[in-house]
């Protein structure tokens, strides 16, 4: 396997914008609480739009 | 924030059980030579994946995660020492077993080895359970797995698969899950036999899924405090409210939430085989032979379940890059993965507004 190019590649960097731009950020946090979800130690990252916390509550 | 970026990788197809419902039974006879460990990747495969997947995770901003599962990870000869592995880069890792092989000392070395949550599968009573297992001890030692788990400090969350057989006892798992010292439990839906598809009698249909569903909050409700009761299968979001994030996942046309196969991770076969998800039968490569990076960005059945228009959803669900459904049940049923979700129940939760 060759070494991967440090630089992102278009197409790479278009994959991590269909899921990471900052025009999407504010939401990515709890809806109830706010907290960042990668706080939230049971949080999959791909679930529901409360943190554990909240939705267990 | 940084989400994470996962690997579920099946260490081993071995299994001391031999439960109805495993994919590695359904999978045909190339599977069944891999359960005789002959194309097992080695300790030096293994840890390459796991580079590659620090370096990938690293390189994205994201936070990487092995998911071991198996066959039945206790199983693998050198679990320890791939272990000890993960632990050194302080790889966030958790183990999915059925639970029966680990003795209080077995316990205490997952724990010292940095695994602080594991998952056990239990599907239903002690009766159901042994007979989907097929084992007539599988229930009390998956059970006696727990408290051992439990016991050494390490956070165990059950995993019931929701199906004809056992859609009675889902509170009788929930309290024996207490009792044994279990801190959450989930629910996941059936992939029906694609041999079978809507035959399976095992398969629980839309409007059946939408009364479990029910059941299970009113569930969560009622043991608050004593148990977590995970609502993250993808159709919770049919549901669930009307939340920020939903809202913003139907503003900006992203992918905010649901299914995360094509987007946050892959599952990799003991063999290095890779599909887009466990439960999604489609060979998308080999491990051994591809960067994660290279496989991401470029494969074109990641490239399909990424494209929000090529789902059969789009046009009569304004919600279906938040949910995705499950590509894997729709795969099971009709042959074509992004077929609709023949489990959605949004049209009865509709009915009922």
């Amino acid at each position: 396997m060759e070494a991967l190019n440090p630089e992102k590649s278009f197409a790479e960097k278009q994959f991590l914008d269909s899921f990471m731009s900052a025009g999407t950020s504010e939401v990515r946090d709890c809806a109830t609480c706010s907290r960042s979800f990668s706080e939230c130690e049971n949080c999959t990252g791909c679930q529901v739009g409360n943190c554990c916390d909240c939705t267990n509550s | 924030m940084a989400k994470r970026f996962f690997i579920q990788w099946d260490s081993t197809n071995h299994c001391n059980l031999k439960c109805a419902h495993c994919y590695h039974n359904r999978e045909g006879k190339e599977h069944a030579t891999h359960s005789q460990g002959q194309n097992l990747m080695t300790f030096e495969e293994v840890k390459n994946m796991i580079d590659d997947l620090e370096h990938t995770s690293k390189r994205w901003g994201m936070i990487p995660r092995i998911q071991i599962s198996g066959g039945e990870p206790m199983l693998r000869q050198d679990l320890m020492k791939i272990l000890d592995y993960t632990k050194k880069l302080s790889m966030e890792t958790r183990i999915l077993s059925n639970g029966t092989l680990i003795t209080p000392e077995k316990a205490k070395e997952l724990y010292k080895r940095g695994i602080r949550r594991l998952q056990i599968s239990i599907d239903g009573n002690r009766q159901t359970h042994n007979k989907i297992r097929r084992k007539n001890y599988a229930y009390d030692k998956a059970m006696e797995g727990i408290s051992n788990c439990s016991k050494a400090g390490i956070r165990v969350t059950i995993s019931m698969t929701l199906m004809q057989s056992n859609k009675g006892e889902i509170e009788e798992v929930i309290v024996n899950s207490i009792k044994a010292g279990a801190g959450l439990v989930g629910f996941s839906s059936y992939v029906p036999d694609s041999k079978l598809g809507l035959r399976d009698l095992e398969f629980i249909g839309a409007e059946e899924t939408y009364n479990l569903f029910k059941k299970i909050t009113e569930l969560r409700k009622k043991y608050a405090g004593k148990i977590e009761v995970l609502e993250d299968e993808v159709l919770w979001h049919l549901i669930h409210e009307d939340t920020k994030l939903k809202q913003g996942a139907r503003r900006t046309g992203k992918f905010l939430g649901g299914c995360a196969a094509g987007f946050l991770g892959v599952s990799v076969l003991s063999d290095g085989t890779i599909y887009p998800c466990r439960r999604l039968p489609i060979p998308i490569g080999n491990i051994k032979e591809i960067k994660l990076v290279d496989l991401m960005v470029n494969n074109e059945v990641l490239k399909n379940l990424r494209d929000f228009d090529k789902f059969k959803e789009k046009g009569c669900c304004e919600d279906v890059n938040y949910c995705k459904g499950c590509r894997a049940i729709a795969y099971a049923v009709t042959g074509d993965y992004m077929a609709k979700d023949p489990m959605c129940f949004k049209q009865y939760v509709k009915s009922e507004e």
